[in-house]
């Protein structure tokens, strides 16, 4: 299926309102425009989508006509589901946002992976990874977080002589996040890593 | 002559107390910026400002006001108090004092009934902008200082700085708290936006799994909401999808989740889907912090709010689990082989189970089943046809739970009755 969208928004200011305290600069004259494609393809055991917009923000009001904004954004996604209780998907994402009056260029990409298995009826596993970085084109600023999450969880069931049942879960996951800020307009450098383990049992009694 | 002396040296003193007045009070020593602002004459507006140069004082509270009187003996310009439209309240004040306490970072969050009350004084032919009037106390003993930021009152489109001014998360289903089952995908996720301006939104969608810490108020802020400083140490959960949209100058956009089996219910327990507003290039929302003599560099804050966005909630347990679930559903009477008297009205009993919806009653003669009735939840008795204890029969009887969506939740064993005309009083409640 293959998609597209188009949207213009023009917004102005008739005039220059009385005892009001504005000037010219104040009253808005702006145009927003957004173009956007989707794609999607499925088959019996996979989809596939991917979609890019791009937009622009074009001010006009005197003392703001060169604070423009152009964006691009490109997102693909996969997902597989490669025989019965395994799927995984994959995800990309670039953006990229020009400002034409700092001339600057800020970027961010993103790359994600999933997986999702249930090893027997009571077993399941899934885990996720998330890289994103982002920065600006003079470096004065950069970020990057890196997200694993691992878990493996197990139904507990049992049956009483009364015919009575009590469910549960055992659950363990595992997380490590590391994320790296750095600032060099405003002086800012952040290293973060946080490693968690958590596990747990649920019991059912209804 | 005494007295014209007396007289002269009279006002001699009182020139010399008014020149060490002068001389004394301190000038006005804090900045801001922006300075002045276009808000939404139609409903609220939130706007990040950044206050420098103080020295130590402290803020206290904040008035929005039609006009301004000197404050004198105090510094500054501060509300005449007969046209006071009202006070930042106290749940929107997300204000935040630098460490060193020579800034200030605030975020004014206009309540739609002081843009109400401004349109209303402009309507009468007063000056159509008002005034937010920020007042800091000297730690030392010295004169207050009011600041003010002019505000005017325009749309809520361009040329207003990008704020969100309310998010909804919710399911895409009449569900506000939906339980699901263990590897159910759950409905689509959504939030409904309203918001002044014009320009990106983007951030992440994030969720927080059972046994993890829930966030802080803090970290439901939009990263634009705060300071530079802090920025950069709100707490990150498991990222779901990231998103990256353009808002129109139209104020209401329906901002759709992420893919719904990305969402896991693998755990069970109660997890939070968190909206992570990232702070955007907006020009209308830059401050200066040059301007407002609070370091160097331009703070964006494209997308602030002035209230933390609050996560959807929803539980995986096991409501419709059936091997959970299904102690609840057993037979009763008659009970196992039991003989029953032909001719006789045969009633069948059943205990409830709450994972069921309905009730699927099967009466079969080997394997044939001869009779079925779907009953309601609540109801655990049927009264069977006459015409199946007409004669002699070897039957057996079952009862099935159906779940929501008319699946099978629960069954029972097949329990075996023989409809006997010898059989008596005693045999039935075997």
């Amino acid at each position: 299926m293959l998609g597209y969208n188009f949207d213009r928004v023009h917004q102005f200011g008739t005039g220059v309102p009385v005892n009001s305290g504005f000037s010219e600069s104040h009253v808005p004259d702006h145009i927003g425009e957004r173009h956007g494609v989707n794609l999607n393809w499925q088959g019996n055991a996979w989809t596939f989508g991917y979609r890019v917009e791009f937009s622009e923000q074009d001010n006009r009001q005197p003392g703001r006509e060169s604070a423009d904004f152009e964006h691009r954004v490109h997102g693909a996604n996969l997902s597989l589901s490669l025989y019965e209780g395994l799927d995984v998907y994959f995800d990309v994402s670039f953006e990229r946002s020009f400002s034409i009056e700092a001339q600057r260029i800020d970027r961010n990409r993103n790359y994600g992976f999933g997986l999702s298995w249930a090893v027997t009826k009571d077993l399941n596993f899934s885990g996720t990874v998330a890289l994103a970085k982002s920065f600006d084109e003079p470096r004065t600023s950069e970020n990057e977080t890196t997200n694993l999450d691992l878990s493996l969880s197990y139904r507990l069931h049992w049956q009483t002589g009364t015919g009575r049942a009590l469910g549960g879960q055992l659950f363990v996951r595992y997380t490590d996040f590391d994320m790296a800020a750095r600032d060099r307009l405003f002086g800012f450098d952040f290293d973060t890593r946080t490693r968690m383990v958590i596990g747990g049992i649920n019991f059912s009694m209804q | 002559m005494r007295t014209v002396l007396n007289g002269r040296a009279l006002a001699l003193t009182l020139a010399a107390l008014a020149l060490s007045c002068v001389a004394t009070r301190p000038a006005e020593a804090i900045s801001r910026d922006p300075n002045g602002v276009n808000v939404n004459a139609q409903g609220a507006t939130t706007v990040f400002v950044t206050f420098g140069g103080l020295q130590q004082q402290v803020p206290v509270e904040a008035m929005w006001c039609g006009e301004l009187i000197p404050a004198t003996p105090d510094i500054g310009f501060k509300c005449d108090p007969a046209t006071i439209y009202g006070r930042l309240p106290i749940r929107f004040d997300q204000s935040r004092l630098s460490s060193d306490g020579t800034s200030f970072t605030d975020i004014m969050s206009i309540p739609p009934s002081v843009a109400r009350r401004a349109w209303q004084a402009a309507e009468r032919g007063e000056h159509s902008a008002f005034y937010y009037v920020r007042r800091f106390v000297s730690t030392v003993g010295g004169p207050d200082e009011y600041v003010f930021v002019t505000c005017r009152l325009a749309g809520g489109g361009a040329r207003v700085p990008l704020a969100l001014l309310d998010v909804r998360l919710s399911f895409a289903v009449d569900r506000e708290a939906p339980a699901l089952r263990q590897g159910e995908v759950p409905p689509p996720v959504q939030a409904e936006i309203r918001y002044n301006g014009t320009g990106r939104l983007k951030g992440r969608w994030e969720i927080v799994a059972p046994g993890e810490d829930p966030p802080s108020s803090r970290d439901l802020l939009t990263e634009a909401t705060l300071p530079p400083e802090e920025r950069a140490l709100q707490r990150r959960y498991t990222q779901i999808e990231r998103f990256n949209v353009l808002l129109p100058p139209t104020g209401r956009i329906v901002l759709p989740g992420p893919d719904p089996k990305k969402l896991p219910t693998q755990i069970e327990g109660l997890y939070h889907v968190l909206l992570r507003i990232e702070a955007s290039d907006d020009r209308e929302g830059d401050s200066n912090l040059a301007l407002a003599d609070a370091g160097t560099g331009i703070v964006h804050s494209g997308a602030v709010a002035g209230f933390p966005i609050p996560p959807l909630r929803y539980y995986v347990g096991n409501a419709y689990d059936p091997e959970a679930n299904g102690h609840g559903l057993m037979l009763l009477a008659p009970g196992e082989r039991a003989y029953w008297p032909a001719q006789q009205p045969l009633t069948l009993s059943w205990s409830q189970t709450p994972a069921a919806m309905l009730y699927r009653l099967e009466i079969a003669e080997g394997t044939q089943v001869r009779h079925s009735a779907i009953l309601q939840q609540g109801v655990g008795t049927y009264l069977a046809p006459s015409w199946l204890t007409s004669g002699e029969a070897q039957l057996r009887w079952r009862v099935i739970g159906l779940g929501p969506n008319g699946e099978e939740v629960h069954k029972t064993e097949w329990r075996a009755l023989n409809i006997s005309s010898a059989a008596g009083a005693s045999e039935e409640t075997q």
